[in-house]
């Protein structure tokens, strides 16, 4: 009996820490998915977000999501929220983040305030995407989009699908890594809408968390070879002015060494590893014959690619490489400013070694 | 005459396992790499693997001044300072563990504010998880033995998470190493030994423990085991973040959970966080256990009295520590009296106690 009594106090007491926490019931709140900032004059930025609403479709029980987009102009160094919730009928709930857009104009003024918000909230995951948009991010998540009702995530299966196969891995984690790291700096994709679609324009490069430049969309991929390895890339090979070859399926490995690190000219080495399967030719050329001669033409192709990428982010002074993070690591004396002053003159080395197999059903 | 613990109130010598993990790994696992990140960043886990060193080496000292009394600690102090002051300082030891369960339960309540329930009163967490702990406690040590098992039991599952972070690490961030000076690495050591300090509680667990002789290895292997979590966790740390972004981040143990993506579940740091009351209650279990226990030992008082009456205590003096400035300076003053006990104390009473045994042996010779 004293054992029962005992037991019912000690259950009765768990009622009273219930209802201390406020219920968030899914109906009664807006999930931000996706958030957009864009420059609007000097003192002002636009900040503008898509919530899902989720309505019956009559008797199907399917349930179809609509998006819903405002926007608010907020003067600069105030957090949107309070002027973003005197639009909103429910509490805006931010857990759900998928994308953050920011305007070109607004990134070329450094975004760091902008995603500082967003690394100090808890609820905030690390795996959202962010992108800067050329033009407006507005325009872009006020665009209905024929394949799917929601803009963010749209959006979001666009940067993910390409990070898998020929775009470099980016996403809120990786861009405050290169921001906060030595020796490096941040990129994001560059989304432009064009007519119906959005399409990647290119990588945006940042010096620090401003805005400088892009490499086109053509460079993603010897980018993304350099910058780590990867399974499951796919690449075409410019045969000649008009005949190109689909590789599928390639596994990459990137491997950097540095010589003379502590010496104002360090010589920095990248050797990659490409190997790969051979798919879409046409017989004109016989791929079974030619087949080293295509990887020859393919290591060239990257080569030269990749050189170029790395002039011109020399000529920029940005490394989103993270060079200077590998010559930091084999050097005790490193330090960020030695670095950036020596980085324009630093000599890379590329070597691009590519085996290939053949697949395809007709011999 | 030492005390003596009735058989039916002891646990298995293999227990010493979990009593030492159990109050070791606690709330400053989810912020230590922060500290050491700050002192010397990537060779922090020779610090890590130095504190461990030493950490044995001190569990051999408490092991020795334990077996030549035979008793606990209110035994060794009244042996070596006589009624009065021994009392004295057994009732600071004791009131040193209160702090202890105070600091644990304080930090862990401002953690489920700050990440989970930001209008959850301190009431009501620490009512949750001071209660829990108390009735561990009035249930006596061996029900404490049976959450220190559970903990671990429990808190496996989150070694999972650790396979999340890889695809984002940076080996890079190891190199160089032997980046920094030997001294450097000894002081950070300092910083490293607050996560070590919790394992005094053998010098009141010690009698309840069965075949104690058997039951020493189950100890150094506590400590290797916590040495090896430590390192394990740094080190992913340590390859996951930027020395700079490290540094500024309060609870890099939870942020990393940020990294978890799990089609099924969106925040895992949840799950984490719910978790590792698990992991801290041995902690708070213990602790408050231990001051009790010092306080029954020294006065004679009923201990299930002096347990509820010491919840209360801390249940109430958690409430006025409501700034972070607060906990940290808490955290601080708990951390150095916790390295002065283990690193000054404890050999301190080893060399006295030699000295007082020798002084005695010749006098008997005589």
């Amino acid at each position: 009996m004293e054992k029962l009594k005992r037991m019912a106090v000690a259950l009765s007491s768990l009622l009273l820490l219930v209802g201390c926490e406020q219920p968030k019931v899914v109906d009664d709140i807006r999930i931000v998915q996706a958030l957009g900032y864009d420059y609007y004059d000097e003192s002002h930025i636009l900040g503008t977000i898509t919530t899902p609403i989720y309505a019956h479709t009559g008797g199907s029980g399917q349930v179809q999501a609509t998006a819903d987009t405002y926007s608010v102009v907020s003067h600069i160094g105030r957090t949107l929220n309070t002027l973003l919730e005197s639009r909103s009928e429910f509490p805006l709930e931010i857990g759900k983040l998928l994308v953050i857009l920011y305007g070109k104009d607004l990134a070329k003024g450094g975004l760091f305030p902008y995603i500082d918000v967003v690394n100090r909230n808890p609820d905030v995951g690390r795996t959202i995407s962010l992108a800067v948009v050329d033009g407006r991010a507005e325009t872009i998540l006020n665009h209905k989009f024929t394949t799917d009702q929601l803009v963010s995530a749209y959006l979001n299966d666009l940067i993910q699908h390409n990070t898998k196969a020929s775009f470099p891995k980016n996403n809120l984690h990786e861009f405050l890594y290169s921001y906060f790291g030595d020796g490096m700096d941040p990129f994001m994709p560059l989304l432009k809408l064009k007519q119906h679609h959005v399409e990647i324009e290119g990588i945006a490069l940042f010096k620090g968390d401003n805005y400088v430049d892009y490499l086109p969309f053509e460079y993603a991929y010897p980018f993304k070879m350099m910058f780590e390895s990867f399974n499951d890339g796919s690449y075409e090979v410019p045969i000649n002015r008009n005949h190109y070859m689909s590789i599928t399926n390639i596994s990459s490995k990137v491997d950097y060494k540095v010589e003379n690190a502590s010496s104002n000219r360090p010589i920095i080495y990248i050797n990659v590893k490409e190997k790969g399967f051979l798919r879409e030719s046409s017989s004109t050329m016989q791929p079974k014959q030619n087949i080293k001669e295509i990887e020859r033409i393919m290591e060239r192709t990257l080569e030269r690619e990749g050189n170029q990428i790395l002039e011109m982010l020399k000529k920029l002074g940005v490394d989103p490489l993270r060079l200077g993070d590998k010559v930091r690591s084999y050097d005790r004396g490193w330090s960020e400013e030695k670095w950036r002053a020596i980085y324009p003159h630093v000599t890379v080395k590329l070597d691009v070694r590519t085996t290939l197999a053949q697949t395809g059903i007709i011999e | 005459m030492p005390v003596k613990v009735p058989e039916n109130r002891q646990v298995s010598p293999y227990f010493m396992l979990f009593i030492i993990y159990g109050i070791q790994v606690g709330i400053g696992v989810l912020s230590y790499e922060r500290v050491l990140a700050e002192e010397i960043g990537n060779d922090g886990w020779i610090t890590i693997l130095i504190s461990g060193i030493l950490m044995e080496v001190i569990l051999w000292m408490v092991y020795r001044v334990l077996e030549k009394n035979g008793g606990d600690l209110i035994d060794i102090h009244k042996e070596l300072f006589g009624k009065w002051l021994g009392g004295l300082f057994s009732v600071i030891f004791s009131l040193y563990f209160l702090t202890m369960s105070l600091v644990v339960m304080r930090t862990y309540a401002e953690i489920v504010q700050v990440w989970m329930f930001p209008h959850l009163s301190y009431f009501a967490i620490a009512g949750m998880v001071g209660g829990t702990a108390y009735t561990f406690v009035s249930g006596g040590f061996r029900s404490i033995m049976g959450i220190c098992l559970l903990s671990i039991v429990y808190s496996t599952p989150l070694f999972i998470s650790l396979f999340f972070p890889l695809p984002y690490v940076h080996y890079e961030n190891l190199l160089p190493m032997f980046h920094h000076s030997p001294l450097a690495i000894i002081s950070a050591a300092h910083q490293m030994i607050l996560n070590f300090i919790g394992f005094e509680v053998l010098f009141l667990a010690y009698p309840f423990i069965k075949q104690p002789k058997k039951a020493k290895k189950w100890g150094y292997y506590a400590i290797y085991l916590t040495t090896m979590l430590y390192i394990l966790l740094f080190i992913i740390t340590i390859l996951y973040y930027p020395r700079r972004q490290l540094k500024g981040i309060l609870w890099p143990t939870i942020e990393i959970w940020k990294i978890v993506d799990l089609p099924f579940m969106e925040r895992f740091e949840y799950i984490g966080i719910t978790i590792w009351f698990f992991t801290i209650l041995p902690n708070i279990a213990l602790s408050l256990w231990a001051a009790s226990r010092g306080f029954k030992r020294v006065f004679n008082i009923n201990q299930r009295i002096t347990a509820i009456l010491m919840s209360i205590l801390i249940y109430v003096i958690g409430f006025f520590l409501n700034s972070r400035d607060d906990i940290d300076l808490l955290n601080a003053i708990l951390s150095n009296i916790g390295f002065g006990f283990l690193c000054g104390y404890v050999p301190f009473l080893f060399v006295l106690q030699s000295i007082v045994y020798k002084v005695k042996k010749r006098n008997g010779k005589t």
